[in-house]
């Protein structure tokens, strides 16, 4: 047998040894959470549906009734006209500590994730993790997101691995707005490890993030119709880059890359590191940069000691011929780039034409 | 009679009449598929309902019921390697473990945190190839259609996450003999 063979019968050993554990949900429970969230998405794809032919039958009924051609756009002023706009994060930040009690109720017009704060930052600042949330707002589908936190399991216990975490502080606050103009807000002071109080019950802090991100994402993803490499818009000003969801599921030898754009978003922590922001790869930069990051995949790099993630610094979007995109994203401090299948530190030629791509360094890395 | 299947048994195929008959007779083992992808019981659960909502929004529709588990699995995974860019960056592991009471039991914790933090070193697509081939027993062709990439990248993947697990410092995959 060869090493691959004698290691797949130890892998199958470990994997089977490390999944022993018996979940808390019972299969019965288990059921009638899935028919809750499947009934919410039917819900609110049956709202959609009546929205939508509501507009229809306001578009043809009005010039009918009117009788005449000049009131032609009046059925498209009633369904458009309470439109609610996302209002700006509040400043300062909400105390997560003193939020007041919501269900969440349906009906919201937009939903947006904000900085919080709390009683321990007030005394020590430098206890919170800067962290970039993505407080662009979502529109479309919201219900479908209060839906679903509120269908989340009660969260009244700390997963096993939160005992070998080291949680660091990191407030944030989901507002949902209302056509009337009034808003809820849940927050909590961490992102894992810990609970956001939702009609009156805990509900797992890192779950509702994913929520609101598939959600972001999601109608990112519909939105999106261009074919070209392009960077996603920044966060928070110039802080952080958010990468768009790949549409290309693969190995990267089998993508077949006709443009790319490298992006750069500013480090947090204020410094840097290239003169632009973004930068298109021109034909030969791109061969260059495909055929080292193709050929040079590994292993995730160990962390040194003092190592900190910053959140995504720098992108590489590459798009194939087929308009589907691939992103090859830097978000650690060991520079080098990831995606679904694999790892790359750039070497130092590398390093130069994303350089160069960005219109040259401003300081070292 | 429904066939029940194994935890990390093939998909020879769940018959179940209703959606509460094969969340009964499934979800337990694909739990446990989940917990591997994710590292986290309470993402395990979420991912596993994230895919058997597809499946209850389709029931009726599914004609073969055996294909049921697969339509789930690959709901899953497909969900999983999209979860893979949105990371929440909050949580940094301890070098220390918390103390524990009973050699046995601290060991089988040890044995189960160590091959969870070698797994999270990996690319999300490879650990997913790993639990597709290895934990759940699909073929090369069932883990290639699961993920929808080529059974050449499922080969290759499989091999690099093999190799890097055999790097690993926290997973000795030595043959007993040579163990010291």
């Amino acid at each position: 047998m060869n090493h691959d063979e004698n290691d797949a019968t130890d892998v199958r050993d470990l994997l089977g040894s490390a999944a022993t554990g018996v979940p808390t949900v019972t299969p019965a429970d288990r059921s009638r959470a899935v028919a809750a969230r499947g009934r919410a998405v039917r819900r609110r794809n049956v709202m959609a549906l009546v929205a939508a032919a509501v507009v229809a039958a306001v578009g043809v009924g009005v010039p009918v009734l009117a009788g005449g051609d000049d009131d032609a756009g009046r059925g498209v002023d009633v369904a458009t006209a309470p439109v609610a706009e996302p209002e700006p994060c509040p400043e300062p930040p909400a105390d997560v500590e003193a939020l007041e009690p919501t269900d969440l109720p349906t009906g919201a017009a937009w939903a947006r994730m904000c900085d919080g704060t709390w009683s321990g930052a007030q005394s020590d600042p430098s206890r919170v993790r800067i962290t970039a949330f993505d407080s662009t707002p979502i529109t479309t589908d919201v219900d479908a997101l209060l839906d679903a936190i509120r269908a989340l399991p009660t969260y009244d216990q700390l997963e096993p691995e939160c005992a070998t975490m080291l949680m660091a502080p990191t407030p944030w606050t989901l507002v949902v707005g209302y056509p009337d103009g009034t808003t809820a807000t849940i927050g909590s002071t961490v992102t894992a490890c810990g609970a956001a109080q939702v009609a009156g019950s805990p509900r797992s802090s890192a779950t509702i993030l994913e929520l609101v991100d598939d959600a972001a994402n999601d109608a990112e993803a519909e939105a999106a119709t261009d074919e070209v490499a392009t960077c996603p818009e920044p966060v928070n000003g110039l802080r952080t880059l958010e990468p768009q969801p790949d549409t290309y599921e693969g190995d990267l030898v089998d993508f077949r890359q006709t443009a790319a754009v490298v992006c750069y978003g500013i480090d947090p922590l204020g410094s840097r590191e290239y003169e632009s922001t973004q930068g298109a790869l021109r034909d030969e930069q791109r061969f260059s940069i495909f055929t080292e990051a193709a050929s040079g995949s590994t292993p995730e790099p160990r962390r040194p000691g003092g190592c900190i993630d910053s959140g995504p610094t720098r992108l590489i979007v590459l798009v194939d011929d087929e308009g589907r995109r691939l992103t090859l994203t830097d978000s650690s401090c060991t520079g080098e780039f990831t995606w679904a299948y694999g790892y790359w530190k750039p070497g130092p030629q590398a390093e130069q034409v994303i350089a160069d791509a960005l219109g040259g360094r401003v300081t070292q890395r | 009679m429904d066939t029940v299947m194994t935890a990390s048994g093939p998909m020879t195929g769940s018959t179940a009449a209703t959606f509460e008959e094969f969340v009964a007779a499934r979800s337990t083992a694909l739990w446990r598929s989940a917990f591997l992808l994710t590292g986290d019981a309470q993402k395990a659960e979420d991912l596993l309902q994230t895919a058997l909502v597809k499946a209850w929004r389709r029931w009726d529709s599914i004609q073969r019921r055996e294909a049921v588990e697969s339509y789930v699995r690959k709901a899953m995974v497909s969900t999983y390697t999209d979860w893979w860019r949105r990371r929440w960056n909050g949580e940094s592991p301890t070098e220390v473990l918390p103390d524990r009471a009973g050699h046995d039991e601290a060991s089988r914790v040890d044995v189960r945190h160590d091959v969870l933090a070698a797994l999270a070193t990996l690319p999300r697509g490879q650990r997913a190839v790993l639990v597709l081939r290895y934990f759940d027993d699909l073929t090369e062709a069932q883990t290639a259609d699961a993920l929808g990439i080529s059974v050449g990248t499922v080969k290759s993947q499989a091999s690099r996450a093999l190799s890097a697990l055999r790097s690993s410092p926290l997973i000795d995959t030595r043959p007993s003999g040579d163990q010291p």
